[in-house]
């Protein structure tokens, strides 16, 4: 797939000069000159990329900026501007730039842009995949759900992660803000409990208990011969997002020592050496 | 109401569903349709009928006949059979494990003939997610007596007089708790549940609240009664979805019929309990760390005072009691302080509920009356240790107990006695070891889950957890030095005296009754780099006894890395350089021909084995010339 860049200007010339550069770079480039074209192209595609140029009046971008960063929360937005005020790099941030960029900009600080984005979104802050639109409108739903509920923060968290699979960065942000609270606060909650995890999981999870009915049980064996077999380390996803793997302390079902759960069926009385046939029949 | 000829009572707890009862349910009920049985025979899918491992279970009435391990194509066996000719199906008895006595009726079995149950009177018995089966179990009618007819005084006094002691762990007087909460004023109060059964090895919580939930919430009610709270809530933990399903049926229903919600039976007390979903942090059973986890924030504790029932949630005044504790509450409201005290002792009164696991052959949940010898639990209910192995240890309370030893068998399950020993009652989870456990490792084991769980507010519990830590795992991987059992327990003492909860203060109770009781097993590992149950792969050594080996080859195909060779009917060797000290070969033997010696064996069976490949080489040359 294509990497897609766009960046938005009143210069015409900039704007493909700087389309010109990126391509012989690989990326595939738009750019626009109005904002409202700037909007459904971002709402339409997917870009990694959105370079933005902040003119003195700069209220109306503030408020593209805002939108592309709702529709697109992985995106790297970065506010381009020859003279910078405070109040509109302070507004920019807020809305959800990231970076700011000094014009006029040369070359190989567009293309040095261009590859923080493209890494960035490898890190896992591009949403690209996981976080479609429909998923963010779900996401507001329930914080406005719960927005009036006396702590409201885990339950939110909770759904969120029920939603998603997981909760990437992109995602406290929306919280955060959802529910004002400090992104410090909603990422010391997600952090401290266990069940919150910031990794995405794989398409079936398996969890190992190591309650102390299965740890004499030995399912310590069994994570390492998951662990072993799939390549997987605890907290891990395989390459083909197959499996990822967890362990948990006890599920209370301690009757059926050692037991794992893949998804949300439980199996008992497992051993390392069959581990792998039971994992067999998960597509 | 529809009476039927039989009744088939199915477990449907997470043990059971996990084991295919659901699949059991759809098998059987298809099967009576197809008999034309459906007007004679009842299916009721329960909560937790408590013998988990014999799962699934089902008991017949009115014969009160028990099947276990049923399959779905024992099925068709059982309509046609039991249900149509009346003759019960022996192969899927109760077979008892010591003389292989096959016992057909429920009330036969000493699993349960020795049990009493009062938290647990209603498992097995009724549909959890009915409410009528509850309210015909005498249900929500004493609710009823304390909130039309009682005061809150004598609420309280009357749980003072019973002596119901918290079953979460501490064992507060829950009476005491209340009167505390009852005299504070406040414009709002709670009352909450704490169902965040974190303990390792427990699982009576979940079960309660599975298998009879309603009996949560009248224990709830009564409470929020006494005290005068008008809102609750009910902390679960997530990995408990079973349990949170039936609560909020149980919810749902009561309000229904107004046993919840606004002006209860035509009074003016009200009560709404919502439920709360834990996300997996062990120090939420505590009180204070659980309150801030229904605040939305990080579960960690306050110091007290000001204690809960002063400034709780949101600080306001608030009780906490366990769900073990509520489910004791109404028959206590019924019955009376005195038919309370009637079981238990002075100062441990009732009955306690206890998860039963690891080496034994009846696991799964029982209810004792408290003062019963561990003994009378490990081998009279529980039928001794499987596989023919010896008991090593019980371990009691979790994370924050200990292990108690064979000498200490005949001491009576009360909060006081145990406390003597080093553990404590807890929550209720006994695991039993057998002599394939090595002690330092389920110590080492403790350690990592409470390293790991300590919230991190205090230093000696934070720092000091994760220092015990590292030095069990050097014991463990024979890097231990003189002076580390010393070191261990020092430490152990400074974070019991500087910790601000329970947690911390309980942390290294494994690790001091394991030095306690099993000394000679730390000095072992420590001295003579030996861990003599073969655990620790790195201080252990194995090797075959060439006069008990028989030369089956069991072990040789057991053995994942080809390593045990030798020919048939002759003794096996172990080939010390592809030996990984899996202990597969230990377990497998059955004739205790496998041996386990100190890591130091390990390169002199290596010398002499190249040894006598040198000498084996020559006349074998001799041979094929």
């Amino acid at each position: 797939m294509d990497t897609k860049i766009l960046v938005v200007d009143n210069d015409k010339s900039l704007l493909q000069n700087c389309k010109s550069v990126l391509e012989t770079e690989g990326y595939a480039v738009d750019y626009c000159m109005s904002h409202s074209e700037a909007e459904s192209l971002f709402k339409n595609n997917d870009y990694v990329l959105m370079m933005i140029y902040m003119p003195e009046c700069y209220a109306e971008t503030v408020q593209l900026i805002r939108s592309a960063r709702s529709v697109r929360p992985g995106m790297l937005i970065s506010a381009v501007s020859d003279a910078p005020s405070h109040g509109s790099l302070k507004s920019a941030v807020a809305a959800g730039a990231k970076n700011y960029l000094r014009a006029p900009v040369a070359q190989p600080q567009i293309i040095a842009e261009a590859k923080k984005a493209v890494s960035r979104a490898a890190e896992g802050h591009s949403c690209c995949s996981d976080i479609t639109p429909e998923i963010l409108a779900g996401l507001d739903e329930i914080i406005k759900n719960n927005k009036s509920r006396q702590g409201a923060l885990i339950p939110v968290l909770q759904a969120a992660q029920e939603l998603i699979g997981y909760l990437p960065v992109d995602v406290l942000k929306r919280v955060a803000s959802g529910l004002d609270i400090p992104e410090s606060e909603v990422h010391g909650v997600v952090s401290f409990y266990s069940i919150f995890t910031m990794k995405p999981k794989g398409r079936h999870n398996i969890r190992v208990c190591l309650g102390t009915a299965c740890y004499v049980k030995g399912s310590e064996e069994i994570v390492k011969k998951i662990s072993e077999e799939l390549k997987l380390d605890v907290g891990g996803m395989t390459e083909d997002k197959k499996f990822s793997l967890e362990t948990v302390r006890c599920l209370g079902a301690c009757g059926l020592a050692p037991v794992l759960v893949v998804g949300k069926e439980t199996f008992g009385d497992v051993h390392a050496k069959d581990v792998m046939n039971l994992l067999k029949q998960f597509e | 109401m529809k009476t039927h000829r039989i009744s088939v009572m199915l477990c449907g707890g997470t043990g059971c569903i996990a084991s295919g009862s659901m699949k059991l349910r759809d098998a059987m009920v298809e099967e009576i349709k197809k008999r034309g049985l459906q007007d004679e025979v009842n299916v009721v899918l329960t909560g937790c009928n408590g013998f988990c491992a014999q799962g699934p279970v089902m008991t017949i009435y009115p014969e009160d006949i028990f099947y276990q391990k049923v399959t779905v194509d024992d099925i068709p066996l059982i309509v046609e059979e039991h249900f149509i000719k009346g003759r019960p199906v022996e192969k899927l008895f109760y077979k008892e494990p010591v003389k292989k006595k096959v016992i057909p009726l429920m009330r036969d079995i000493p699993f349960f003939s020795l049990q009493v149950l009062r938290a647990l009177r209603n498992k097995g018995l009724i549909d959890a997610e009915k409410i009528d089966e509850y309210i015909a179990r005498d249900g929500y009618q004493a609710a009823a007596k304390a909130i039309t007819q009682m005061t809150s005084e004598q609420i309280i006094d009357e749980m003072k007089r019973s002596g119901l002691r918290g079953r979460g762990g501490a064992g507060f007087p829950a009476g005491l708790k209340w009167e505390l909460c009852a005299k504070v004023e406040g414009d709002q109060k709670y009352i909450l549940c704490n169902g965040d059964e974190g303990d390792p090895g427990a699982f009576m919580d979940r079960s309660i609240m599975e298998a009879d939930p309603h009996v949560v919430l009248e224990g709830m009610l009564i409470g929020a009664k006494a005290i005068g709270a008008s809102k609750g809530y009910i902390y679960v933990r997530a990995e408990y979805p079973l349990a949170v399903q039936r609560l909020k049926i149980a919810i749902d229903q009561a309000k229904e019929y107004g046993l919840l919600g606004d002006n209860i039976l035509g009074t003016d007390f009200s009560l709404d309990i919502e439920i709360y979903l834990g996300a997996g942090a062990f120090v939420c059973g505590e009180e204070t760390a659980l309150m801030r986890s229904i605040e939305g924030e990080r579960g960690m504790p306050r110091p007290r005072p000001p204690f809960p029932a002063q400034k709780g949630l949101w600080d306001k005044p608030s009780v906490l009691n366990n769900v073990e504790t509520y489910a004791n509450i109404p028959m206590i409201i019924l019955k009376g302080a005195d038919w309370f005290r009637s079981m238990g002792t002075e100062k441990s009164a009732g009955t306690k509920v206890f998860a039963l696991s690891g080496a034994i052959n009846n696991i799964g949940l029982i209810e004792v009356p408290m003062g019963i010898p561990l003994r009378q639990i490990i081998y009279d209910i529980g039928g001794g240790i499987p596989k023919g192995r010896k008991f090593k240890a019980v371990q009691l309370g979790g994370p924050s107990g200990g292990c108690m030893p064979e000498p200490l068998l005949d001491t009576p399950v009360t909060y006081e006695d145990i406390v003597q020993t080093g553990a404590i009652v807890g929550s209720g989870g006994m695991v039993v070891m057998d002599n394939f456990n090595c002690m330092v490792n389920v110590a080492k084991f403790f350690l990592e889950f409470t390293a790991d769980e300590s919230c991190g507010k205090c230093t000696p519990c934070r720092v000091g957890t994760t220092v015990m830590l590292d030095i069990l795992t050097r014991i463990t991987e024979g890097k231990g030095h003189e002076g580390d059992i010393e070191l261990l327990q020092s430490m152990s003492k400074d974070i019991i005296e500087s910790s601000l909860c329970g947690l911390g203060q309980t942390a290294p109770n494994p690790v001091l009754t394991t030095i306690k009781y099993f000394r000679d097993e730390y000095e072992s590992h420590i001295n003579e780099k030996w861990c003599k149950t073969g655990v620790c792969r790195d201080l252990c050594t194995f090797y075959i006894n060439k006069e008990k080996c028989i030369g089956c080859g069991a072990c040789a195909r057991a053995c994942p890395k080809k390593a045990i060779s030798g020919e048939k009917k002759k003794p096996h060797e172990i080939d010390q350089n592809m030996c990984i000290q899996c202990r597969v070969c230990y377990e497998t033997c059955k004739f205790d021909s496998v041996m386990i010696g100190p890591r130091s064996m390990r390169e002199e069976l290596k010398k002499k084995e190249e040894k006598e490949q040198t000498t084996d080489a020559e006349p074998q040359s001799v041979e094929t010339a």
